[in-house]
Parts: C-alpha cells; structure tokens; sequence
C-alpha cells in the first residue's frame, strides 16, 4: 500500500467547503474504556464502550464574504455536518479513498489569533455528536 | 421556500435555486448569515385572472336553414 502525502484532503462543514483555508486536520476516534473484571480474572479485561471521537482543523481565518468567519461564525453553540475527503472532494468514495461523516457541536472558535508578522489561524478540536462514519462507496 | 446559491464554496453552482428538501442535511440560518444562500423572492404575476364572460341572453340564436 502506498504511503499518503497530504496534498488535497476535501473538508465541508455544514455543507461549505474550505478545504483550501484549512491546513490541518486530525480525525480522533476514541472509545470509552470499559472495565469487566471479575472474580476469577488474572488480569484486568475490558471492552469498548461509547464513541467519543473529536474532529481537529487548523484554519487560516478570513474576514471576507462566504469565507471562513462568514462560515464558521453562525455554527459556534450549535451542531454541524462534516466530510473529510483525504483525496478532494473530487475523488468518489472507495475502499482506498475513504470518506468520514459525521457531526460535530462547534464548541469553540478563536476569530482572531496570531502575533505581528504571523497568519492569523484558528485552531479547534470539536467533540463529534455521535459516531463517525467511514464511507468506502461500498 | 427557496434558496438561490451565492457561493461557490456549496456542492451546487453558484446561481442554482434549491428548495429546504435539497438543504434537508444543512443549517439553512448560518448558511444564510455567511451569505453562501439567499432566500428567491416569489415573484407574483401582474396579469389580471381572466374576466369570466357571461353568456348574452339577449344575443339571438342562429336562425335554423333547411
């Protein structure tokens, strides 16, 4: 299997998409950790409880008309849809070219972030309503 | 309701009129703050609905020919 070079990974949020004002992305997939132990057990066991995965971008913040703070702006306290593409959004979903779904609550948002000479970016890590789906086109 | 696209950062052309069904997945009010969709103005047509016409009972039937 070949290895990845991040060249174009597609992002939408609510339905928008940024890919090209974003320049870090981390999908984290975690799950609650469940313990079983039982009298009888010589270890520890355990099993996988509730999902509770997070999405992480990076933005590059502009101010002006359907951009990034036009975009992301109205979503902060609220719910929105994500797809991560890691190929573009031009690619078709398949077993090597997966697409993730979901929903994430846009806890935070930094609108203005950075020192003198520096871009002004934004990054946030929000918790993911519900699962994450992994789309193969299957 | 309808919504015509004034972005190009949607899945559909900029210009495409969609209805809340075809936005069904999306938050249509932070679409609309970050002026990506503009709600279409239903325009109303200025024709008048015809005038009914009724019948002229005056009017005199056809004479029958042999």
């Amino acid at each position: 299997m070949a290895r990845i070079v991040l060249t174009d990974v597609g992002v939408v949020l609510g339905g928008v998409d940024l890919s090209d004002h974003i320049a870090s992305v981390e999908i984290s997939q975690n799950y609650d950790e469940v313990e079983t132990t039982a009298f009888g057990d010589g270890g520890r066991t355990r099993v996988a409880g509730l999902e509770d995965s997070s999405l992480s971008l990076s933005f590059h913040q502009d101010f002006a008309t359907s951009e990034v703070e036009a975009t992301i702006g109205p979503l902060v306290g609220g719910t929105a849809a994500f797809e991560i593409a890691p190929f573009g959004t031009a690619v078709a979903a398949s077993g090597t070219a997966p697409r993730y779904s979901g929903t994430v609550l846009v806890t935070e948002w930094t609108a203005l972030n950075g020192t003198v000479g520096d871009l002004s970016t934004a990054d946030v890590t929000w918790p993911v309503v519900g699962q994450i789906a992994k789309g193969t086109g299957a | 309701m309808m919504w015509r696209v004034n972005s190009k950062r949607l899945a559909w052309p900029a210009g495409t009129v969609l209805s809340e069904a075809d936005l069904s997945a999306c938050n249509i009010e932070a679409l609309v703050a970050g002026e990506h969709l503009a709600p279409v103005q239903e325009k109303r047509s200025k024709r008048q609905p015809a005038a009914l016409v009724e019948p002229d009972e005056s009017a005199e039937e056809p004479e029958e020919q042999d």
